[in-house]
């Protein structure tokens, strides 16, 4: 018995590391057939190899430091396939290909996460798992949800309508739905749903729960079978072992620390082709492209508008810190400038994020405003279509103003992607990055290093450029339109 | 507030969805086959709300569903080998449904026993199921023979088998 035991053992090691021939099958057969203790035996240690596989967290070796359980586990990077409500939400992509993300971090305020997930302001999520220490992140779901997270708490995030708190303090909101949002929270012990609703959640190490509504209503569904229903200005309490009771309400602002800062940094790159000054640039801004115009003064096509030039003009300008689409990160970009009343049919108005070493390696944003049409790419040639996309929206208007906002999405081991948005002249300037983009470009696999700024008009004069900026986060990277 | 039965059934659903992974991964030996499965299942649990009955355990009703898609799943695959005989199968999914439980005590466990494992074997851990690294990989980032990574694996499997079973009968 005892060698049929480890023969088994033999067996199901070699299949969970891929290496059972055809006659170890026939074997694990005979012993499963033979044996209830052999299937149990095999029952367990395949929920040990499953159970490795589907965990939301590994330990990351570490000798030094005592060991905490929060501190010591980070998300499994393993995505692998979606709920079903993910795939019908979300686009299906090729097997191979990482899941995308659907959940944004619109901000995150002196976050100090622990685990594997280390999201920057203006990341993109898919099933994860986040431990957050301390500081204070806003994401954001499709359909408008948005939770703000305040550590120290762990957040679950399963897919694109429902979430796990499993442990810490979250304010929940939903800025879009008036009525039920379709959005389940879970914890260890409930589910909570909301009704157009804006509510604080808590569940503390030991195990209790608590809701403050301070608007619409929400209905936790206890895993004991219970059903409680929370109005707003109303708290409910759950004991860990399962008695609720009316606790005093409590107001977000005392609860959730989440204030939006006054400054949220400076542009790590600024130019003012009005003024003709800036910062974060290794030289001054020069013709580009063509061998015999290369490096050639432009500043007599800056006006007191910008760069405006009279013929098609290329000007470029190489940047200090070059963004790395090797690394995890994001930066911000806008580009803020004007086109004039005369009706045009074709304008030739684009811009490119390149490597110097190798110009054809970039971000590049396109308007054509005889099609209406915009683009964001990330492209490894001119030829090479991958990674295009293109989609109508409404273009700045003539004879105003208009910036033009996006970011770079860069990761180390997944593709990398650009996003674009059109901010008109009457369109206030939000504080956070905007609900949708105007244009969202593919994923592509990169490894890009950017460190050079092209800039083609061919709008003879019609379209002046007054500003860019970069930045690590939205508010710095973007700045109410000149006047 | 009365809930549609596909929402009930997408809410247990994605409460159950990796035990019932971890139930099909027994069954077909191999990850991927496994999520393939399970998305058959998922569709087909919503498709069948209805006749969910709420005051039976979701997760013995949806394993039945999920032994009918690997049956489906086996007959697509046509002559292509299967890990388990088909009256293997049946005894095993009969006896897996029979243990799987709505509150999964394993996955707890499991971080426990995680964090009492030294630093090389985490650091193992984490190559092969986190990063998925090819087993060659791991040999030359380790410094160890092809087998000997092999051995070490069945070893911390088996010891994370005999720890998750001692913290579940201390829970």
């Amino acid at each position: 018995m005892r060698e049929n035991r480890d023969h088994l053992r033999s067996l199901v090691a070699k299949l969970c590391d891929e290496e059972l021939s055809q006659q170890d099958r026939d074997d694990l057969n005979d012993l499963l057939r033979e044996s209830p203790a052999l299937r149990r035996e095999y029952a367990s240690l395949m929920e040990v190899h499953a159970n490795l596989i589907t965990h939301s967290g590994l330990p990351e070796p570490d000798t030094t430091l005592p060991k905490s359980r929060n501190q010591m586990f980070v998300p499994l990077a393993i995505m692998g396939a979606l709920s079903l409500v993910l795939l019908l939400i979300l686009p299906l992509t090729e097997k191979t290909e990482p899941a995308p993300g659907f959940v944004s971090v619109i901000r995150a305020d002196d976050c100090d996460w622990t685990g594997r997930s280390h999201p920057v302001e203006g990341a993109l999520l898919g099933k994860s798992k986040l431990h957050l220490n301390s500081g204070t992140a806003v994401l954001r779901f499709p359909g408008g949800v948005e939770i703000t997270l305040a550590g120290p708490a762990e957040l679950e995030i399963k897919n694109s309508v429902s979430a796990i708190l499993h442990e810490g303090q979250l304010y929940f909101t939903n800025s879009m739905a008036e009525d039920e949002t379709g959005f389940t929270l879970l914890t260890p012990r409930g589910e909570v749903l909301d009704i157009g609703t804006s509510y604080s959640l808590k569940v503390s190490p030991e195990g209790s729960e608590e809701i403050h509504v301070d608007d619409g209503m929400v209905i936790r569904l206890g895993d004991e079978g219970g059903k409680s229903t929370v109005n707003a200005g109303e708290a409910m309490r759950w004991e860990s072992r399962g008695a609720s009771r009316s606790i005093p309400f409590v107001k977000k602002s005392a609860y959730i620390r989440a204030e939006r800062r006054a400054e949220r940094g400076k542009p790590i790159a600024w130019y003012s082709f009005a003024d003709q000054e800036g910062y974060g640039f290794t030289e001054n801004w020069a013709a580009w492209g063509d061998s015999e115009e290369e490096g050639r003064s432009i500043r007599s096509e800056f006006t007191s508008q910008g760069f405006q030039p009279a013929e098609h003009a290329v000007i470029a300008a190489r940047l200090k810190v070059p963004i790395d689409l090797r690394e995890d990160g994001v930066t911000y970009f806008s580009l803020q400038g004007r086109i004039e009343d005369a009706p045009i049919s074709q304008r030739k108005f684009y811009f490119a994020f390149r490597e110097s070493n190798n110009p054809d390696h970039k971000a590049l944003f396109t308007m054509n405003t005889k099609r209406r049409t915009m683009g964001a790419h990330l492209l490894h040639s001119d030829q090479d279509i991958e990674g295009r996309s293109n989609m109508a929206l409404a273009l700045p208007a003539n004879g105003r103003r208009f910036q033009l906002a996006g970011k770079i999405i860069s990761r180390a081991d997944e593709p990398d992607q650009v996003f674009l948005r059109v901010i008109p002249e009457d369109e206030p300037l939000d504080v956070d990055e905007p609900f949708a983009w105007s244009v969202v470009g593919k994923r592509v696999y990169t490894d890009f290093r950017i460190d050079l700024v092209t800039l083609h008009l061919g709008a003879n004069g019609q379209i002046s450029i007054s500003d860019l900026n970069f930045g690590k986060t939205w508010q710095s990277a973007t700045r109410p339109l000149r006047k | 507030m009365e809930r549609e039965p596909s929402e009930i059934i997408t809410g247990l659903l994605m409460k159950h969805f990796d035990g019932l992974l971890r139930y099909v991964i027994s069954l077909v030996g191999n990850e991927t086959d496994a999520r393939d499965i399970m998305q058959e299942t998922s569709m087909a649990l919503v498709r069948k709300a209805a006749s969910y009955d709420e005051t039976r355990p979701f997760v013995s009703w949806a394993c039945r569903f999920a032994y009918l898609e690997t049956l489906k799943f086996r007959e697509k695959s046509g002559k292509q080998p299967m890990l388990l005989d088909d009256d293997v199968l049946e005894i095993m999914a009969s006896e897996q449904a029979e243990t799987l439980t709505p509150s999964d005590p394993g996955k707890e466990a499991l971080d426990l026993c995680l964090a009492k494992l030294s630093a090389l074997e985490q650091r193992l851990l984490i190559l092969r199921y986190r990063d998925e690294v090819p087993a060659d990989e791991i040999c030359a980032e380790l410094g160890i023979s092809r087998r000997s990574v092999f051995r070490q694996l069945k070893e911390i499997r088996e010891k994370l088998q005999v720890c998750i079973k001692r913290e579940v009968s201390y829970a």
